[in-house]
């Protein structure tokens, strides 16, 4: 990790190192994990749409669309989970950690659980107001980042390590908008593989696109919310591992570590 | 309950006198072998059991609890899911 007081594209290009480090296997787990989350939400939105004003009357149906949501996320937890504690160890030992990634821990598990569901309330219950939606994400970033710190079953500890990890707050805004503005792109690269490759097979290899051809379009609300979903899922190793060094970063400045670090760097090139 | 005055000893200090009973494993004790919890004599033996004891019991109750709360948070998640989905529905 690069010393002193961070910019965002200092921990832009860590994040970046990081991910390429712990990529194998742990980037594929993420996206094999996260993948039914991703596809029920843009599922669930996608009836919400078609349903209209007319979705208060379909209350049961969406309650029972919402739990497959629900239960999906609950598993794309427990991979962000895995994710994020590789990149821990990676940091640590510069390398892809092993099968130790796995042990999330049973404390520091459900009390990620936990504070992610809060977090979620925030995220679904706020969500007409537009404001919500990007602080409740946030706060899931960085609770992601800090889920090993807790030791003991609380509400309120994960919170306070949330709050704490705000210290740096112009940094996080910085580099959110930045993955945001990384979605978009990611949408719009997806969209236009997506449309290459039908053309490619119909124009070069000459297979019948054309229902294909139909069906990718932007004017589709289903494909337009599965491409939001894939591009959401591109960026989100990213994502997840600038949370972790911006975190690690902002512990090693507290306690000196860095300091000590860099010290020891000095000393060993010094030396014959 | 003290058995002072009677004329025994203590099962781990056969020079010092009976103070209580561990009302665990009816040892014999004497005033430093004996702790009272919750009223009642026991000895370091019975006593650590009985920690243990509590501690799982505290440990399963305290799961149980956060598992009631995952299951009250997914529940309020999946309303809120479904409100917030048809007021925004409504809105565009």
């Amino acid at each position: 990790m690069s010393r002193g007081r961070a910019t965002t594209s200092d921990l832009l290009n860590d994040a970046a190192d990081l991910v390429k480090r712990v990529a194998s296997p742990w980037l594929g787990l993420l996206w094999l994990l996260l993948l039914p989350m991703r596809l029920m939400q843009a599922e669930f939105v996608a009836e919400i749409a078609q349903l209209g004003p007319q979705a208060n009357r379909y209350g049961e149906y969406l309650f029972r669309l919402a739990s497959l949501v629900l239960m999906t996320s609950i598993l794309g937890l427990y991979g962000r989970a895995v994710f994020v504690r590789a990149c821990r160890l990676g940091l640590q030992s510069r390398r892809s950690p092993g099968r130790e990634a796995f042990r999330v821990g049973r404390i520091a598990g459900a009390s990620y659980l936990v504070t992610s569901l809060l977090i979620m309330l925030v995220f679904y219950g706020g969500a007409f107001t537009f404001v919500a939606m990007p602080i409740a994400v946030v706060l899931a970033g960085l609770a992601a980042a800090t889920y090993a710190s807790n030791e003991t079953l609380s509400l309120i500890r994960p919170f306070q390590e949330i709050w704490r990890s705000l210290a740096q707050w112009k940094l996080i805004a910085s580099f959110s908008l930045v993955f945001l503005l990384a979605v978009v792109l990611a949408f719009f690269n997806l969209s236009a593989a997506l449309q290459l490759g039908v053309g490619l097979l119909d124009n070069v290899i000459g297979m019948n696109m054309s229902g294909w051809t139909a069906l990718f379009t932007l004017d589709n609300s289903r494909f337009v919310l599965f491409l939001a979903a894939g591009a959401f899922l591109a960026v989100e190793p990213f994502w997840l591992a600038a949370n972790v060094v911006y975190v690690q970063r902002l512990k090693m400045m507290e306690s000196g570590e860095d300091l000590t670090l860099w010290f020891q760097e000095i000393v060993a090139k010094e030396q014959p | 309950m003290g058995i002072r005055g009677q004329d025994r000893y203590c099962a781990n200090h056969q020079d010092r006198q009976a103070f209580a009973l561990c009302m665990g494993c009816s040892k014999v004790l004497c005033q430093e072998c004996a702790t009272q919890w919750d009223g009642i004599n026991y000895c370091a033996a019975c006593l650590g059991k009985r920690g243990v004891d509590s501690g799982k019991r505290s440990q399963l109750l305290a799961w149980g609890v956060w598992g009631g709360a995952v299951f009250v948070l997914g529940y309020l998640c999946c309303h809120s899911m479904t409100w917030g989905g048809a007021i925004l529905a409504r809105l565009l």
